[in-house]
């Protein structure tokens, strides 16, 4: 197991939570994807909170499914949002490209031990948040669904 | 995501934006001439354009009735509503701050309602509705900020996008329009005083490329204009 402010492997796995209003959406209200704003930092935030998958095991189905359910336990979720999964060496592979290389080290809670942290996000790189919400949005499980 | 080098496009400026409802703003809608062809909603238009434009030789030729009427509008857009004070120590909950940013912005949609077409205007209320939803509210998030929508109707009274875009908000309560057109992704972020920022993906030889700006409103259309918006704003 990993000490805490290690850094993820790169072939491991994140994954990110993202409330309705963060989703992106066509004219009708239909979710298509996430918006860039869902990787900006909130006021009083310095890195991304997410959570590490292999954490819960090597199977992604599974993995995927426990850490929903640690998200549930420690935020109050919203039924219609949506989680997104990236792996550890894309997300570092995006932001090298946009100069402003970041690490993905893990962060263990009490009421989240797969806790992790992707830092330092520039949160004016909008470019970079774009980047990260398409990726992202590749694989993807509707918090309704499990 | 391999190969070439992300390319980034980054447009700002700080030219200052003319403001297109200034050059709208018709002061003979006040004469009494035309009143009959006036609809309310024009006349408390031109009113609340007249506050914000008000010379003293316009304001001298309105009735003390008018005046009367331009002074509880003017009120009414300044006042803080009952359920954004504080009683007794008690603040607002978060349905009623919901329900307050809600009706704000739908009366400010009133405002332009001549510019926007009925079907156009019903959706975008139904859009905010579902935005301000107390099932689905995030705690930590801000309701939408009035300055926000005001940039944002402006924005859409210059590009008239005959597509409506999907919409969403930032933690701290800027509205964010998106536009989608198969992998062409326009998102701006509406902030206060007329500015916009907005970022493009798209895909060029498969390589994903990235085009950001922060603009006044007048100028959006300018910075858009290199990557067709057309694409995104008409109709399919």
């Amino acid at each position: 197991m990993l000490k805490r402010g290690s850094e993820l492997p790169v072939n491991d796995h994140v994954m990110r939570y993202v409330s309705p209003n963060r989703l992106r959406r066509d004219e009708n209200h239909n979710v298509i994807g996430f918006l860039p704003q869902a990787f900006s930092l909130r006021e009083n935030e310095t890195s991304l909170s997410v959570n590490w998958l292999e954490y819960f095991g090597q199977d992604l189905k599974i993995s995927g499914k426990q850490s929903v359910l640690t998200f549930r336990s420690s935020l109050q979720l919203s039924k219609s949002s949506v989680f997104g999964i990236a792996r550890v060496g894309k997300v570092k592979e995006l932001s090298q490209r946009s100069g402003k290389p970041v690490r993905v080290v893990y962060d263990p809670t009490r009421s989240n031990r797969s806790h992790s942290l992707i830092k330092v996000v520039q949160p004016e790189d909008q470019a970079l948040l774009e980047a990260m919400a398409v990726e992202f949005w590749s694989t993807n499980i509707k918090n309704s669904g499990v | 995501m391999t190969g070439r080098a992300l390319n980034f496009s980054t447009m700002t400026t700080a030219k200052t934006a003319s403001n297109s409802f200034s050059r709208r703003f018709d002061p003979a809608l006040l004469g009494s001439g035309s009143n009959a062809a006036l609809d309310v909603q024009s006349r408390a238009t031109a009113l609340i354009e007249l506050s914000s434009h008000r010379s003293d030789v316009l304001y001298a030729v309105l009735s003390p009735k008018t005046q009367e009427i331009e002074r509880r509008i003017v009120n009414l857009r300044n006042s803080r509503s009952p359920s954004a004070m504080e009683f007794g120590g008690k603040k607002a909950s978060i349905e009623e701050r919901l329900f307050d940013a809600t009706a704000d912005v739908k009366i400010l949609t009133s405002q332009v309602a001549m510019y926007l077409q009925p079907n156009w205007r019903e959706k975008l209320f139904s859009q905010i509705d579902a935005l301000h939803d107390s099932d689905e509210w995030d705690p930590q998030d801000e309701p939408l900020q009035k300055a926000s929508f005001a940039t944002f109707l402006k924005a859409i009274c210059e590009l008239r996008p005959q597509k409506r875009p999907g919409l969403g908000l930032s933690y701290s309560g800027l509205l964010i329009a998106a536009w989608t057109h198969g992998t062409n992704r326009l998102t701006i972020e509406f902030l206060a005083n007329d500015r916009v920022k907005w970022v493009i993906s798209k895909l060029s030889d498969r390589e994903p490329e990235y085009y950001v700006g922060q603009t006044p409103v007048s100028r959006l259309m300018e910075g858009l204009r290199p990557h067709h918006p057309t694409q995104w704003f008409a109709n399919a």
